[in-house]
């Protein structure tokens, strides 16, 4: 399974080390050029909270985790500049005098909202609407919208104050990676068609010109070999694909 | 793990909130077939994610379009004067 790489920032994370490098041998033009180019990160995230907080005061906390961002960045920690410096924006707003004033409501409704999401999201199978949500946590369709956009705005400060929003683990993610690679092709497909595209046997045998049996049999097979290969009984002979 | 475990495995990483690093990768078209199929799989299900994804698209498309205006410029000075001679 090959990777499509095409990382369309190549030459700004190039430029972005340049100028820390020069910034860092004494280069004051490259720390200006380094604030100017990432300014608009201030001005796009500042924006997200101007329905209720002071635009002036908000960016310039904006402005203070530019510059901290700047002072904190390390080259030997294999981050892009751009994400650094985001990650810093965003926190020195959501941290700001102004986002403060409105935290305590904000967590009470973070936390109501992100449990019935993820709960909603299970016990449907399927992305809940706003208004289910606004049924289940008894918040207006308004307050959950805005609930939303906030945690979807500022995840990390947020889950560092709560710690309630379950990631991604990157050790499962490799080994369903690993054991799908052992899988041959089509076996590998079909299981990832089905459990994690959703589709249906009949839907992916009209696909393929193939009929609904043929593809559950052969689904059943790829499962087996699936699990075996997942509690370690597997063997590499079904055609090993890098 | 226990073989049965193996779609419960499946089923559960749908669940997962993707990871920034994710989303961005996500964004520039640079994840695996797996780890892509994962993504989708959550954001399918996910009012969360998608709304973080469309956030770092709509940042992407702002910083394209982003040109410094005088009184960015001038924010940037007075900041580097701030800092700088404290330093």
């Amino acid at each position: 399974m090959s990777s499509k790489n095409k990382k369309k920032s190549e030459c700004t994370w190039q430029t972005d080390l340049e100028l820390f490098r020069r910034y860092k041998d004494g280069d004051c033009e490259a720390l200006r050029i380094l604030l100017e180019s990432h300014y608009g990160l201030i001005k796009f995230w500042a924006r997200q909270l101007l329905l209720w907080a002071d635009h002036e005061e908000i960016l310039e906390e904006g402005r203070i985790g530019l510059y901290k961002a700047i002072k904190s960045f390390r080259i030997s920690d294999n981050i892009d500049f751009h994400t650094h410096a985001r990650n810093f924006v965003r926190k020195a707003i959501y941290n700001s005098a102004e986002v403060r004033r409105v935290k305590r409501t904000l967590y009470d409704n973070y936390g109501t909202v992100l449990s019935a999401q993820d709960k909603l999201m299970r016990d449907l199978n399927r992305k809940p609407t706003i208004e289910e949500i606004s049924d289940e946590t008894k918040l207006s369709v308004r307050q959950v919208n805005n609930a939303l956009n906030v945690i979807a705005a500022f995840p990390s400060p947020l889950n560092e104050a709560n710690g309630q929003f379950a990631l991604e683990d990157p050790y499962q993610t490799q080994l369903i990676r690993d054991a799908l690679n052992q899988l041959s092709s089509p076996d590998a497909q079909l299981i990832v068609h089905h459990h994690l595209y959703g589709y249906t046997d009949r839907e992916i045998g009209a696909a393929l010109g193939r009929s609904n049996f043929a593809i559950k049999m052969a689904r059943t097979r790829a499962e087996v070999k699936l699990k075996a290969i997942i509690s370690g009984q597997g063997t590499l002979n079904d055609g090993k694909r890098g | 793990m226990g073989s049965e475990d193996s779609e419960q495995l499946l089923e559960e990483a749908r669940f997962k909130h993707l990871s920034e690093t994710t989303l961005i990768s996500y964004k520039n078209d640079q994840l695996d077939e797996v780890a892509l199929a994962l993504a989708d799989a959550h954001l399918k299900l996910c009012l969360i994610c998608e709304r973080r994804l469309c956030f770092l698209k709509k940042e992407a498309e702002a910083l394209d379009s982003y040109e410094p205006s005088e009184s960015d410029r001038v924010a940037v000075e007075k900041l580097i004067r701030k800092h700088e001679t404290k330093a």
